[in-house]
């Protein structure tokens, strides 16, 4: 207890400065914080909660991830040699799509097929905690086939990786050349920056390195690194190290020399508190997957374990991230092995928000550039546009599909053209704004942060309680 | 030396031994043709010698400061393009299962060195640090950052080595033979798909992979760009896209009926197995014969074999006003500054576009004009565009933030261990994340309306992994003498010795890192720190120095070249 309290005062007069410091002091309540976590367990907190957004990175084929079971043989003979074989699917029945019973790809619960492979996502989907959006994507107002064909108004630049993975991350679906972009998460987190008090640390915390989902003007996300090396203990007495944070202040009328001095004092303020969280490894006993995902969920768990005590944070967000999903050739095996890992990790994830005590006050979503088309180019398939999303938590209201699932017809009322590009039924702005609406975003901001939620009838989709 | 480092990549020897042959050269390395030392009358100021390096290689160093003042820049560049070229060896074709090619019992390296891009990125180092050909070196990794094929992908350092020859190779070539020659390459058919990528029948389209990023990323970009770079806007101010889905699908169309080239011996048929090592082959019977919409409202003519249907769609491509501020703003911003302002593109814009000759896309024109541009170069520091534009440069990718502080201080590397100090960093050399690269050329710095494309990458990991990179050098080392990578501070140690006040030592720094651009603020404060250590013996002197150019190296005033 003294000990961490010593660490914390350290490293807060050191990144901070005196004057600043005192305040933080104040704010976190860090010694009312600390007082009471005395016992090595973090208390739970009742008003804590979490983002965590997993991104798909290349597009991910949803027409393999949801499968209309009952009409398989239309989904079978439009998808050719990218049909998973009707009797592989993990048979769902969501109760809003009547009787009708769609099949989850089996990876998205490994040990279904294998037992001894780790759990996936099916026994949560049983127990109502995760959900499912189907044909979700980036729009700026309703659009039918009809509307599209005929030139209605739709996001820039459709069917292109890079702007439309921006556009699910900044919600800003316009051009993108002429605007510097901000993420709805970082938009999200300046708006909601008054329920974590005047607490310092940063809100968002990225194992996966920059992205514009959690960048804003003045937002930008905590990526792990070690810290830095090669000054005396302790390091604020070091002089090279007062001459370096020095050298940080100055010569900054040249905005590039000011955003480099920026990155540089942000990390040197956050990273040792933050490596603290990282480095315990007794504060999450749950057993990760030993995968790029699976080791950003267990450093996201650990931090959340210290949200109180170490960050005196109410509110937090997460990006995390796994690629691959761009899947033009010989799909078949390495989808599959993207949904073992991407389902594993998920599952221990929530898993290890139980053991904390944190499930309800936990929801993780995912996100991918556009999903890809029904009809294969190949041993694969090309770029889309809607796709279907899963949001995982204690406070889901899960074991449901929220909204309309794509007519698997090429040419049909749901595509673009005749390739089965979907065009969404549910727009990004309904999916982001349900979530930040939890999280505490206040309605006024939500056309700030959801530029085009207004042009939506239903707007918060239902699917957290 | 030269011949010995190749040679030695050839015989397969240990990197670690071919990488001492090498040092061992450079020790010796000095401009062969009339190396000069203080130049009794300059052509160039010091200061614009230090700026031309950092704009034009992998960091100056003292032999080429001299060698600039005393030549010039425009000889400097002829030196450059005449310079013997670096390239990337040939390496052992491995089978295509690792499990075949590195069975249980294999030397443990084996996977690393034959299924990993370790290899070549050894070699990217050493060529970055102690080649000749800096220039060239320096334009291809420019080269390669937009036509990206990724080592993550393409497994084998063989698949990869003749594809990342294109670009020493095409530096100072025409771009449209680039565009020809990346094209056909069988690692970037393999990488977008066109390897393969059979005609279709009943509607449906064939894989449009390659034929999306070659108009995205390789030659026009997405929007209509004026000759400056600006972008084009319609009448509701709108900017107009310079393709559709149509086009797309036309494009993908012309890039059918391609697989890999023969292997030796072997009777050529669709599809072949995999062979890096020739441009692939057409297949007239898998190309798509129909008549296909390009741009400008070109269409194809229905029936062209399908050779002459890609040289048509790629003279297409070339000659769409795009190419040349597409191309050369990235240019620009990967050598000398983010934020050229629209004059200064239209300037390189217009060499592309003519070389004087009446040649369009030469390369070496352009690269030229980049350099000689007056929004380039400060002559005279009242006018010049460094000096007035408070935002002007850019922030040194991890790459030339790396090889820019060991060249300053002649370094011996066998370049081990750098490509993981980059990578920490944001930027793994011959392995950019997508085919998007490292980072993008317009990313807007946050909270700014400059662009920043080093900053998409520029975490507050890779911040302070850059600080530590430093630390590493200027107190230690990567690796154990004679193996791995130093740096030599015994002339920054004399200069403290020689003068106690620490000037010397910060003066010194300020010429070769900063090109005398140092504010007095910065100035005083490394002074200050330095000259408050003890100054008596020689171990306090290196101390001194090591502690000013820790303090400079990880200043942001110097991580943003300007």
């Amino acid at each position: 207890m003294k000990k961490s309290r010593r660490v914390f005062l350290r490293r807060s007069g050191l990144a901070l400065g005196g004057a600043v410091f005192a305040s933080s002091m104040r704010s976190l309540g860090l010694v009312n914080a600390l007082a009471q976590s005395g016992k090595g367990i973090d208390d739970p907190a009742p008003d804590y909660k979490a983002l965590v957004c997993i991104f798909l990175f290349g597009g991910n084929d949803c027409n393999n991830m949801i499968i209309p079971y009952n009409d398989y043989t239309n989904y079978a003979t439009r998808r050719g040699v990218l049909a998973i074989p009707q009797a592989e699917l993990l048979q769902i029945s969501p109760p809003s799509q009547g009787s009708l019973i769609y099949g989850l790809h089996p990876k998205l619960s490994p040990e279904v097929a294998i037992p001894t492979q780790m759990t996936g996502l099916l026994p949560l989907w049983a127990s109502g905690k995760l959900a499912i959006l189907p044909n979700v994507g980036t729009l700026i107002q309703p659009l039918t086939r009809t509307q599209y064909l005929a030139g209605q108004p739709r996001p820039a630049n459709l069917f292109s990786h890079e702007d439309q993975a921006d556009q699910h991350q900044s919600a800003i679906v316009a051009n993108t050349t002429i605007n510097p972009l901000t993420g709805w998460g970082g938009r999200m987190a300046e708006r909601t920056a008054m329920l974590n008090g005047n607490a310092t640390f940063p809100m968002i915390v990225s194992p996966s390195g920059t992205n514009v989902f959690s960048t804003s003007d003045t937002i930008r996300p905590l990526v792990p690194s070690s810290g830095l090396s090669g000054f005396t203990n302790p390091i604020a007495s070091d002089p090279r190290y007062q001459s370096m944070q020095n050298l940080l202040t100055l010569d900054r009328q040249s905005k590039v020399i000011d955003a480099s001095s920026d990155t540089m004092q942000r990390a040197i303020a956050h990273t040792d508190l933050l490596n603290q969280a990282l480095n315990d490894s007794t504060s999450v006993t749950t057993v990760f997957p030993s995968t790029g995902l699976g080791n950003q969920l267990r450093q996201v768990a650990r931090v959340i374990a210290k949200r109180s005590t170490l960050f005196g944070l109410q509110r937090q967000i997460f990006f995390c991230s796994i690629g691959g999903f761009d899947t033009h050739e010989n799909q078949l095996t390495p989808h599959a092995n993207l949904f073992s890992q991407l389902s594993q990790a998920m599952k221990a994830f929530y898993e290890a928000t139980v053991a904390l005590g944190v499930a309800s006050s936990v929801t993780t979503f995912t996100l991918s550039d556009f999903g890809r088309t029904l009809v294969p180019t190949g041993t694969g398939s090309d770029h889309g546009w809607g796709s279907h999303q899963m949001v995982m938590g204690g406070a889901v209201l899960g074991g449901n599909f929220y909204g309309a699932f794509p007519t698997l017809t090429p040419g049909g009322p749901d595509d673009t053209g005749s390739q089965g590009r979907w065009i969404p039924k549910t727009s990004l702005d309904q999916y982001g704004w349900t979530l930040a609406k939890w999280f505490g975003l206040a309605t006024a901001d939500k056309g700030t942060v959801f530029p085009n939620i207004s042009n939506f009838t239903t707007q918060d989709l239902g699917f957290l309680g | 030396m030269r011949h010995n480092v190749h040679s030695c990549f050839k015989r397969a020897l240990a990197p670690a031994l071919c990488a001492t042959i090498l040092i061992s050269g450079v020790a010796a390395q000095s401009p062969s043709k009339g190396r000069v030392t203080n130049p009794a009358t300059p052509l160039v100021t010091e200061s614009e010698a230090v700026r031309y390096l950092e704009q034009s290689t992998f960091g100056p160093t003292s032999p080429l400061i001299n060698r600039v003042q005393s030549i010039g820049i425009k000889d400097m560049l002829q030196t450059e393009y005449e310079a013997p070229m670096s390239v990337y060896p040939d390496l052992p074709v491995f089978p295509a299962d690792s499990a075949d090619g590195c069975p249980t019992g294999s030397d443990p390296n084996c996977f690393r060195d034959n299924y990993t891009m370790y290899q070549l990125q050894l070699r990217f180092f050493l060529n970055a640090l102690f080649g000749d050909d800096q220039l060239r070196q320096r334009v291809a990794f420019a080269l390669h950052q937009i036509f990206v094929v990724s080592g993550l992908a393409i497994q084998q350092p063989s698949s990869m080595a003749p594809y990342l020859n294109l670009f020493a190779r095409g530096a100072f070539g025409n771009y449209r033979q680039l565009l020809y020659d990346v094209t056909v390459n069988p690692a970037m058919g393999a990488y977008l798909d066109m390897a393969n990528n059979d005609k279709r029948s009943g509607g449906a389209s064939p894989n449009e992979n390659y034929a999306r990023e070659i108009l995205q990323l390789f030659s026009i970009g997405l929007y209509r760009l004026n000759q400056d770079g600006t972008t084009q806007l319609d009448v509701s101010g709108q900017p107009i896209p310079t393709y559709d889905q149509n086009t797309i699908i036309g494009f993908a169309k012309i890039f059918t009926g391609w697989t890999y080239a023969p292997l030796p011996g072997a009777t050529s048929q669709w599809t072949n197995p995999e062979n890096y090592l020739a441009p692939m082959v057409a297949f007239e019977n898998h190309h798509d014969l129909s008549a296909k919409p390009l741009l400008n409202g070109v269409i194809s003519l229905a029936n062209q074999k399908a050779k002459k249907d890609l040289v048509f769609a790629l003279d297409n491509i070339f000659n769409h006003p795009n190419v040349a501020p597409f191309i050369c703003k990235q240019l620009i911003q990967n050598l000398v500054t983010s934020n050229p302002t629209p004059g200064y593109v239209s300037r390189i814009s217009a060499v592309f576009n003519n070389n004087g000759s009446g040649v369009r896309g030469d390369l070496k024109a352009v690269v030229s004009a980049i350099l000689q541009d007056s929004e380039a170069r400060c002559d005279d520091v009242a006018t010049c565009a460094s000096a007035n534009d408070v935002n002007y440069g850019h922030l040194r990718s991890p790459v030339l933030y790396v090889t820019n502080i060991l060249r300053a201080f002649n370094a011996t590397s066998d370049g081990v261990s750098l490509s993981d100090r980059t990578r920490n960093m944001g930027q793994e050399p011959l392995n950019p994340p997508t085919v998007f690269s490292y980072y993008r050329p317009n990313y807007v710095i946050p909270g700014t309306t400059l662009l920043g494309p080093e900053f998409t990458i520029q975490s507050s990991a890779a911040a302070i992994n850059r600080a530590n990179f430093a630390n590493t050098m200027v107190f230690g080392r990567i690796g154990t003498a004679p193996a791995g990578t130093a740096i030599d501070l015994t002339g920054l140690q004399a200069l403290s010795t020689g003068d106690g006040t620490g000037v010397t030592v910060v003066n010194e720094l300020d010429r070769l890192l900063m090109h005398g651009a140092m504010s007095a603020a910065m100035r005083t404060r490394i002074l200050q720190t330095i000259t408050a250590l003890p100054g008596v013996t020689a171990a306090d002197h290196l101390k001194r120095a090591r502690w000013a150019l820790y303090l400079v190296t990880t200043s942001s005033q110097y991580q943003v070249a300007r």
